[in-house]
Parts: structure tokens; C-alpha cells; sequence
């Protein structure tokens, strides 16, 4: 691992709401290589999806530094091509327009990188088969189930082919069938174009099938193993 | 889905909002275009005076109120027309004079002697002869409203004048009118030894404007008349329908736009989570800039394509009022609804920006956490 480039390099980073009261981030320090899986986990309000929206250039830290792909964020100054191409996010509330059809939604972030109306439509019916929801393309959101819905938001994610997917709890609403095959997508993913992989889970089933696991507390990395060897271990340890 | 197709979806999936703010904006358009085109036509029937018996120019009192005011000696009538630049100098006298149900019934005093000199195109009998006191040449429009031919008698202010020819001139006032000798004008108008304008043809070779700016000089207490521009100089009138005709305009811009904004700001507002969720995939600002004005633009444009129709129906409509009929021809010119357009395209900018402005504004996590 360490002999792969870093897409991603968090240091020191601090995110605090409601006037510093509450510190979301509180110096986290994380490191990810190109292609690699890392999951995420830690107790609810300690800082997952915070990390994720940083590193998706969503908000700006107020310490700290995020590289992303070699470029510091603090100095980019294009983020809406970062948001656009660099990231793919799925969040941890669909957040899908409500208005639009899936496919609809799928074409939204490829308006920004100047795709014809044809390719747009085209492309989002190949991501809505990768996520297996071929033949909803025209349903909107509100008929379609949570778990649907998160694998629209999956497609959208990965519209203008991203190097780098952040997935926040993507597979929280899913049947495990459904949540088997959106991580068996990812690994598809990751094999085929090298997709860096960010995972946000509560799932210890999910985080297992990562390289490596990152635990969370109080807007702290406590601790990072690699999955397998560390998976049981990480549940005893406290810091 | 094409830009514009995501921009109607928008619009349309708050369909009575949609439809009332583009009924207000219509309506506003509506009279922008119906007080533009009878304004433009009043002020074309205004017009059309200035070319009586084909002259350059008309020549009226400086600074009189409206043009029926305008009161020039005969003298100086005669003085004009003595001048070396000028081929012909004809006075006229305008009385409007209630005849039948028409209260702008155009009485012209005319001499016998300009006339003859420069006789109107007539469809039927003959002119009138000098001092025939009680013999009138009835314009066509005028003479098939009475529903009277040659050799009829009409009665003008309790005169009655028998029918001895009828003309046709294409200029709705004289047709709609009749020209009756001078001196039986200023008699009904109780205004001896006066006309209302001269009318002047300059001598070949020489410049209606160099012409007319030496008799302005020479005579200070006179003002020429070449185009309806000009003449706010002598007429209120027309410049009142101007002025109205601006704040009409304004008025219109200011309301709709107000309108346009409430509409614009509401829909912003609601739309504070998607708008976030649209920065969080990659949209710029520009692009979400360029979708409210889009928004806010296809509203307005609709509004001007129906308030322009609404605008000639509403003229249709007042032109079977019959007064209105014989002071006007409704001309639909291409600047009435230039204006309209216009007016729509203020509206919506003026009426996005601010919603426009906060949309771009919004950083992508607040709106995201927006309920
Ligand atoms: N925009 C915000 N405003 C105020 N507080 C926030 C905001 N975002 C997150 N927080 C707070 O920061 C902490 C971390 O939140 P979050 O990153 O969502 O945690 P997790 O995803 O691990 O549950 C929580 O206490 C949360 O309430
Ligand atoms: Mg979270």
C-alpha cells in the first residue's frame, strides 16, 4: 500500500459547528492510496459523514490540510470541477431530486462536464444496468424503494467517472442481497478502473470486505487495521 | 433531459403558482401593448395632418396647448406664403364639431382659392364654389357613417349644408370629416380672421428643413411641425400620451417585477435542498445563476406571447366603441411589441436577480441540511 500513490491526505484536519461548540473533526489524520477500499466505522455522531464531506470539498475545514489527488483543497479553486469529477458521493440520505426520473437524476452532474443530451441519456441507462435497476430509468424517486433509491444515488455518484467514490452508509437501507451487490459492484469497480473506494459503515459484515479498517471517535482516526487480521481485534480495543 | 427541459419541469411542477404569475405579468404586457398601439395610432392620425394637401410642412402657434388651440392671424398666413422659399402657404382652420353620435366630427375650413389649387381626390360630385356659404364636401369615411350621398343635406352645430361632393384622401381625420369654406368655419368657431395651421410647400430646389428653421426665426411666436416627433411642440396632447405611455411602461416593470420576484424568491426558497444538492454533484454557480434566469425568462417570454395577443384583442375591443372608430386605425407596428418584449425581459431579470443571487449564495452543507 504504501508504494501506491495517495488520492487522498487528510492531516490534522478540524471541523467544528455552532460556534466551535460542537468539534465534528478534532485533528483527524487520514491517509488513502489510489485503488485501495477503506471503510469507516465508529459510533453514530463521531465524525463519518463530516470526513466524507470534506474530502468531497463540500464544506472547508477550519484547520488542517486535504490533498486530494495532489491538489490541496484549501488552494483549489475550481471545486465544482473537484465536486463534479474528481468525487463521486453517495449520501447518507439519498438525496435524490424529487422531481426528476431516476435516469434524470443519474444525468444531472454530467450537465457540468458538457456531455450532449443523447450521451447523457445513454450513459445514465448504463449506470442505472451497473446498479441493477435497468427499466426504472423512468420512475421518479418517490416510486421507487430506499434501497432503490441509494443505488440511484450510486449510479449518480459514479456519473462522470470519478476516481474516487465516498459512500456514506450506502448499504444502511439495503437488503443484504441488494447491499451484496452494490459491494460486489464496487469490487467490479475497483478491479476493472482502479476506483478508490471510502465507505462509511455500521456494518461489520461490509467493513470486513474492506482493505483496511478506520475506526472513529470523537472526530479522531483512533485507529487503522487491515480488515481482516484487525477486524476482531479493533471491536476489543478502546484508545 | 435536455437544460430547458429541466427548467420546464421546474416551472411547471408548481402549476397554479406558474400560471398566476404569468396571468399578472400578461396582464401588465396587455396594457403595454394596447396603450402602445392606440397611442401609436392616435399619434399616426396625428400624423396624418401634417401631410394635408401634400405639403412639407405645417406651421401653428408656438406653445399652444393642443393643436385645436393653435391660432394663427391671416396675415401672417399671407406673409408666409409671400416668402421667396415658399411655393405654397395654406391656412386651415380645424373645428370639431359634434355631428350625429359622433363628437369628433373634423370640420376643415379651407379657401376656395387652395382648393382649386390643389383639389382633393373627389369620388363623387364636385368642390364647392367660392362663398358658397352653405354647400359641404363630406370625406367618404363620413359620408357612408351618415349613410348620405351628393345632393343630401347634413346639419353640423344646427347649420345645415347640402352635400355637393365627396373625397377620399386616406387620411382617417379628413375623411372622417368635411371641408367646409373658411369663412363658415370661423364663423361656427367663433375665431375671425384666424386658422389654426399653415400648411407650406417650399419652392423646388429648396430645403424643407433650412425652410422651415428661417420661419421659425423670422416669426418667433410661430413653430413648424415636419414629423410626429415635432410635434409635442404645439400639442400636449401627444406628449401627455407619450409620458403616459412611459409610466404606463414603468409601472408595468416595477409591478411585474415585484411579481416575478416573489415568485422567483418562493421557489428559491423551497428549492433550498435541491439547489445544495446541485452544488454537492459538481453544479457552479453560473449554472444554477443561469437556471433561475432561465426560469424566470421562459416565465416572462409566455407572459409577453400571451399578453400580446391579449393586447390586440383588447384593442379589437375598444375599437367597437364608435367614437373610438373615427379617431383612430389600430396599427400594430413591430416597436409596440418590441416594447412588450422589452418590457417582459426587464421584468425577469429585474425580478430573478435577487432569488438568483441568494441561490448562488448558498454554500452546498447549509443548503443540505435545509429542511
Ligand atoms: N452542519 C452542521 N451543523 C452543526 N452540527 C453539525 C453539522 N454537521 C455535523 N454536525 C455535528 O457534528 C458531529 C459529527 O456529525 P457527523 O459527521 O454527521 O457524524 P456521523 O456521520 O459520524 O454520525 C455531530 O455531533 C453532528 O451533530
Ligand atoms: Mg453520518
Amino acid at each position: 500500500m504504501s508504494e501506491r500513490r495517495l488520492v487522498v491526505e487528510m492531516r490534522g484536519v478540524v471541523k467544528a459547528f455552532e460556534g466551535g461548540r460542537v468539534r465534528a473533526l478534532d485533528g483527524a489524520d487520514l491517509q488513502v492510496a489510489a485503488g485501495e477500499f477503506v471503510a469507516v466505522v465508529g459510533p453514530s455522531g463521531c465524525g463519518k459523514s463530516t470526513l466524507l464531506h470534506l474530502i468531497a470539498a463540500l464544506d472547508r475545514p477550519d484547520a488542517g490540510t486535504i490533498i486530494v489527488n495532489g491538489e490541496d483543497l484549501a488552494e483549489e479553486r475550481d471545486l465544482c470541477k473537484h465536486r463534479a469529477q474528481e468525487v463521486g458521493l453517495v449520501f447518507q440520505m439519498d438525496n435524490l431530486l424529487p422531481t426528476l426520473s431516476a435516469s434524470e437524476n443519474v444525468q444531472v452532474p454530467m450537465f457540468e462536464i458538457g456531455l450532449p443530451a443523447r450521451r447523457r441519456r445513454q450513459r445514465a441507462e448504463t449506470l442505472l444496468g451497473l446498479v441493477g435497476l435497468e427499466g426504472k430509468g423512468h420512475n421518479r424517486p418517490a416510486e421507487l424503494s430506499g434501497g432503490e433509491r441509494q443505488r440511484v444515488a450510486m449510479a449518480r455518484a459514479l456519473a462522470n467517472e470519478p476516481g474516487i467514490l465516498l459512500a456514506d452508509e450506502p448499504t444502511g437501507r439495503l437488503d443484504s442481497a441488494s447491499g451484496r451487490r452494490i459491494l460486489d459492484l464496487l469490487e467490479q469497480l475497483r478491479r476493472e478502473r482502479g476506483l478508490t473506494v471510502v465507505l462509511v459503515t455500521h456494518d461489520p459484515a461490509v467493513a470486513d470486505r474492506a482493505d483496511r479498517i478506520v475506526r472513529m471517535l470523537d472526530g479522531r482516526i483512533v485507529e487503522e487495521a487491515g480488515a481482516r487480521p484487525a477486524g476482531a481485534a479493533s471491536r476489543a480495543a478502546r484508545p | 433531459m435536455s437544460f430547458f427541459g429541466l427548467i420546464i419541469k421546474n416551472l411547471a411542477r408548481q402549476r397554479v403558482r406558474t400560471g398566476l404569475t404569468v396571468l399578472g405579468i400578461s396582464l401588465g404586457i396587455t396594457t403595454v401593448v394596447a396603450l402602445g398601439v392606440i397611442t401609436g395610432s392616435l399619434k399616426s392620425t396625428a400624423g396624418e395632418i401634417l401631410q394635408m394637401g401634400g405639403a412639407d410642412f405645417m406651421v401653428a402657434q408656438e406653445g399652444a396647448a393642443d393643436l385645436s388651440f393653435s391660432i394663427v392671424s391671416e396675415e401672417d398666413a399671407s406673409a408666409l406664403g409671400a416668402r421667396a422659399d415658399v411655393q405654397r402657404a395654406e391656412g386651415a382652420l380645424f373645428h370639431i364639431a359634434r355631428v350625429g353620435s359622433n363628437p369628433f366630427f373634423f370640420v376643415v375650413g379651407r379657401r376656395a382659392e387652395d382648393i382649386a389649387a390643389n383639389p382633393p381626390q373627389l369620388t363623387a360630385g364636385r368642390t364647392w364654389r367660392a362663398d358658397a356659404g352653405a354647400e359641404v364636401m363630406l370625406g367618404a369615411r363620413a359620408a357612408s357613417s351618415l349613410g348620405v350621398t351628393v345632393g343630401d343635406s347634413v346639419t353640423i352645430e344646427k347649420r345645415d349644408f347640402s352635400v355637393v361632393g365627396i373625397y377620399q384622401t386616406g387620411r382617417l381625420y379628413e375623411d372622417g370629416g368635411a371641408y367646409v369654406p373658411l369663412a363658415v368655419a370661423q364663423a361656427m368657431a367663433a375665431k375671425a380672421g384666424v386658422v389654426t395651421a399653415v400648411f407650406i410647400t417650399v419652392k423646388p430646389g429648396e430645403d424643407p428643413v433650412a425652410v422651415a428653421a428661417g420661419i421659425e426665426r423670422d416669426f418667433p411666436n410661430l413653430s413648424t411641425i415636419s414629423n410626429v416627433g415635432e410635434y409635442g411642440k404645439v400639442d400636449q396632447g401627444v406628449r401627455m400620451l407619450d409620458a403616459g405611455n412611459l409610466a404606463i411602461s414603468v409601472l408595468a416593470v416595477g409591478i411585474g417585477a415585484i411579481g416575478v420576484m416573489n415568485t422567483m424568491a418562493m421557489s428559491v426558497f423551497e428549492r433550498t435542498r435541491e439547489i445544495g444538492i446541485l452544488r454537492a454533484v459538481g453544479w457552479s454557480g453560473r449554472r444554477i445563476l443561469r437556471m433561475i434566469i432561465s426560469e424566470s425568462l421562459v416565465l416572462c417570454l409566455v407572459s409577453a406571447v400571451a399578453g400580446s395577443g391579449l393586447g390586440v384583442l383588447a384593442t379589437r375591443a375598444v375599437l367597437l366603441i364608435d367614437t373610438v372608430r373615427n379617431l383612430l386605425e389600430p396599427q400594430y407596428t413591430p416597436d409596440v411589441f418590441i416594447r412588450g418584449l422589452v418590457v417582459a425581459v426587464v421584468v425577469a431579470l429585474l425580478g430573478a436577480a435577487y432569488p438568483a443571487f441568494r441561490a448562488v449564495r448558498l454554500a452546498p452543507m447549509e443548503a443540505l441540511r435545509y429542511e
